[in-house]
């Protein structure tokens, strides 16, 4: 293989783990936008949905379209039950709690998935089979395909859904300004609970395109929400289009660097550059200076 | 001699001036007032002399020292002291350690002697209970000192946030709306500490909206409005001055 | 007052010394063991978390480099013990600075989210740089701990090490907690700008106690290493990270005496309800969830709300505390 070709194998494997860390910074982002609450549980619906989509298909068998449709419900319901109980029972909580509460959140999702499915690795069949395609000599799986096409099939529902409908619309005006949204009559506090529902439900939509390629054990959630959450602040926090273009950057920029320099200190890699942009750029490739400065936080 | 030098200083929120060229000194022995209609810049100003914001142009110096953009306990240390419009005493903590805590700047325990409790450590805690215990019954809150901070009225937590400042000794200490919210005879009792104040040797900066209080023991007074100075001088002209009445009728 | 303090002190001191007569088995003294050696830890996270009100989720890492740099500088470089885990606490410190100096300037989910990442890469470092650390099947044959012509080789022995240490740590923690410095630090975590407006230097003081609280578990990490002799990177990772949080905040972050009890119950709870160790993690989860939701000043906070409430049946009169 020619090094042309290898890198755009690293390019392009590296765009597909990146499409994940995209869709978990778009989690971030809405449950972020609308609440200022930065969910350290997001990783872990990722997981969820990956675990859920592998035992429906594999232990029952079920239809792998049914299995998708069910494992994003199930976990949707999950973030919207979390939200309640944990969440919208507290009263002006302080940065530290809520902080902690999310933690503890995940903590919990893991340990029910660990209650539930032990420690090990699951496999979940390529949705259209496994026979790679050759593309400038790279190959690239089929699945791959499924990935950046159903992340941008979520990334335009997601432009209809903010722009287009009136929910959206709400959402959009609660996080711009809390007080005069619910003034015009919007109820905050089910606009809180649907955007946890949302991000739980784009969590797992990750999840089960991804884990044809990258399998998915209990463990995995904090290392995803980790880079999800540097894709987050790269781009710009609270910046859709940052997030994406951050969350694809990222993946490439990992796979370039496992693939050329060394793939042991894989992981270090997004931790650092997360490290480096809040050291020195907070507001993110896409941000303003001023606003990540007043954000209460 | 002028113990605060304010020399065209300006900050912009975005596309909004919130300081606009300001000039103008406060000597030192003086009880100067800074009165303006709401959001004339007022506590904005105050946040760019104690550091807490850098101004995008202009000069602050203190003690003939510049201090511009200086971190807040640059400027404390030289001995400016000040109090805040949103009360922020210290939760968590009792009246007493609050003014304890005004002491920082008269001791010098560090981590590692703290942590050893040497001796001179010992004496000074005891030196330092005793001084804050003091400046508490000065400002005449005595008998609360056990109790926690957030427990008292707003009046005596206004009180508290004075005494606390007074503590460390400052030269110069700024106070922020210091009446806001306090009955008339808690503002008479005010303006009798704030001329005791003055009359101990420290010089006071006072921004206030009770203008009963401001013409009564202010030396002189400084009037904002939208960022700019608009007029200075003794509290008399100042009340006759058809610019200031047209900004406040304007409001 | 301090003197309360230091009466509490010396009971657990005797309280300390007198247990290990009565107890016949080994099994038992070594969970005391582990309590201390996470007692330590906790107690200079209360510091940080409690009286600065910052949050380190990395504190694993800090308690990792203590243990890898003892085990490594004993078994590499022939150093003995005691010089080693000076030498260990003082690099865990300087790397502690160096983090600390651009991370503080952060501040809430940023300052949480950055220690993450640091403990994570300390993580991952553990188990890539496999030449220095033996990697994931870790490394092993660390020497005993000898002073004074003793060896710490029985369990029995290594409690008094131990609680030695820290009863000590405790110690130092209770004067910088009723000193000057504990005051700055309560009042930087009440209120940053008027800390800074009595001339804090809340930066320099935000730096010092988070390097205090990594050299305590840097300590921690070192007798740890000395006593379990064999090291693996997955004892220090995220997961344990959180548990240290969980202790702080379950034995009641605003008190040092909360950081024992945190790490004393807490540890002893997988124990207690007979609970594969696996499922600890449910169980700190659940326990985060409903300290931080119903008990905001944790265990001790609780204890202490009680025997007010308890001496005020007593007393017709509420006795003028003069906190310090």
């Amino acid at each position: 293989m020619t090094l042309g070709s290898q890198i755009l194998q690293y390019v392009i494997s590296g765009i597909s783990v990146g499409s994940i860390y995209a869709l978990v910074a778009l989690g971030f982002n809405i449950i972020y936008n609308t609440t200022g609450i930065i969910n350290f549980a997001q990783g872990e619906f990722v997981m969820l949905g990956g675990m859920i989509a592998a035992s429906l298909v594999g232990i029952f068998s079920v239809p792998l379209p049914v299995a998708f449709l069910l494992a994003v419900l199930i976990v949707t319901a999950a973030g919207a039950l979390f939200e309640r109980l944990a969440i919208q029972p507290l009263k002006n909580p302080s940065v530290l709690v809520l902080i902690i509460i999310t933690i503890a959140g995940s903590i919990l999702f893991k340990g029910i998935a660990m209650f539930i499915w032990g420690k090990q690795t699951y496999f979940l069949r390529s949705f259209s089979g496994d026979i790679p395609i050759n593309i400038f000599g790279a190959t690239v799986l089929p699945q791959t395909i499924w990935i950046l096409g159903i992340t941008a099939v979520v990334v335009v529902l997601l432009n209809v859904f903010f722009n287009f409908t009136l929910i959206g619309k709400a959402m959009r005006a609660v996080s711009s300004n809390r007080m005069a949204a619910s003034l015009v009559g919007i109820n905050v506090k089910k606009m809180v609970l649907f955007s946890f529902a949302l991000s739980a439900a784009i969590g797992a939509v990750g999840g089960v395109i991804i884990t044809p390629i990258a399998l998915m054990d209990y463990e995995r959630g904090a290392m995803l929400a980790l880079k999800g959450f540097a894709a987050a602040v790269l781009g710009g926090i609270g910046n859709f289009h940052g997030a994406i273009v951050a969350g694809l950057l990222l993946g490439v920029l990992e796979a370039l660097g496992s693939g050329l320099i060394s793939s042991h200190y894989k992981d270090a890699l997004a931790l650092m550059i997360l490290l480096l942009v809040l050291f020195l750029k907070p507001s993110g490739m896409f941000g303003s200076a001023q606003v990540s400065k007043l954000k209460e936080f | 001699m002028a113990l605060l030098e304010i020399i065209d200083l300006e900050k912009k929120f975005g596309g909004l001036t919130a300081i606009d060229r300001v000039n103008f000194e406060v000597e030192a022995g003086q009880i100067k007032a800074l009165i303006g209609p709401n959001g004339a810049g007022k506590t904005t100003l105050y946040n760019v002399i104690t550091g807490i914001f850098a101004p995008d142009a202009g000069t602050v110096r203190f003690r003939r020292r510049e201090i511009t953009g200086c971190k807040p306990h640059l400027a404390a240390s030289l001995g400016l002291a000040r109090t805040f419009q949103i009360i922020k005493i210290f939760k968590g903590m009792t009246v007493l350690e609050n003014v304890m805590v005004g002491r920082h700047l008269k001791s010098q325990a560090t981590l590692p002697k703290a942590a050893l409790r040497l001796p001179a450590v010992r004496r000074e805690e005891k030196a330092i209970r005793e001084t804050a215990a003091r400046f508490l019954d000065e400002i005449g809150l005595k008998n609360r000192a056990g109790d926690p901070a957030q427990n008292l009225p707003l009046g005596q937590q206004r009180l508290l946030e004075i005494g606390r400042a007074l503590a460390s000794e400052p030269k110069l200490i700024m106070l922020d709306e210091p009446a806001a919210g306090l009955s008339g005879p808690e503002i008479r009792s005010l303006a009798c500490l704030i001329r005791g104040i003055r009359d101990s040797g420290v010089t006071i900066l006072l921004v206030e909206h009770d203008m009963s209080l401001v013409m009564d023991i202010s030396d002189e007074v400084v009037v904002l409005d939208y960022g700019r100075k608009i007029a200075e001088g003794p509290p008399r002209e100042i009340q006759n001055d058809k610019k200031v009445i047209a900004a406040y009728l304007g409001e | 007052m301090i003197r309360n303090n230091y009466i509490g002190l010396l009971f657990l001191s005797v309280v300390m010394a007198v247990i290990p007569l009565f107890i016949s088995n080994v099994y038992y003294l070594s969970i005391l063991i582990f309590i201390g050696i996470y007692s330590l830890i906790t107690i200079g996270l209360s510091l940080l978390m409690g009286y600065a009100g910052q949050i380190s989720l990395g504190h694993a890492a800090f308690f990792g480099l203590g243990a890898y740099a003892s085990g490594i500088l004993t078994t590499r470089l022939n150093i003995a013990p005691i010089p080693a885990a000076i030498v260990a606490c003082l690099f865990t410190g300087l790397v502690a600075f160096l983090i600390a100096v651009p991370t503080l300037r952060l501040r809430g989910h940023y300052l949480a989210m950055a220690t993450l990442g640091f403990g994570q890469i300390i993580y991952v470092v553990f188990n890539a740089w496999i030449k220095l650390t033996g990697g994931p099947s870790g490394f092993g044959d660390i020497p005993r701990i000898r002073l004074a012509g003793i060896c710490f080789d029985s369990d029995f022995k290594y409690f008094y090490l131990v609680w030695s240490v820290v009863l000590v740590g405790f110690l130092l923690a209770i004067h910088i907690v009723h000193s000057r410095i504990g005051r700055a630090l309560r009042a930087l975590h009440s209120s940053e700008e008027a800390a800074g407006t009595l001339g804090i230097n809340t930066s320099r003081y935000k730096i010092e106690i988070f390097v205090v609280s990594t050299m305590y578990a840097s300590i921690a990490g070192s007798l740890y290493a000395h006593f379990v002799t064999f090291l693996s990177p997955e004892s220090f990772g995220i997961s344990f990270s959180i548990l240290l949080v969980t202790m702080v905040v379950f034995g009641g972050r605003f008190s040092v005496w909360g950081a024992i009890l945190g790490a004393a119950v807490l540890f002893s709870l997988p124990e207690y309800l007979r609970v594969a160790r696996d499922y600890d993690v449910l169980i700190y989860g659940v326990v985060l969830l409903l300290v931080v939701m119903f008990l905001p000043g944790g265990l001790a906070g609780w204890l202490d709300g009680m025997a007010r409430r308890i001496s005020l049946l007593f007393i017709s009169r509420a006795p003028k505390r003069m906190k310090c």
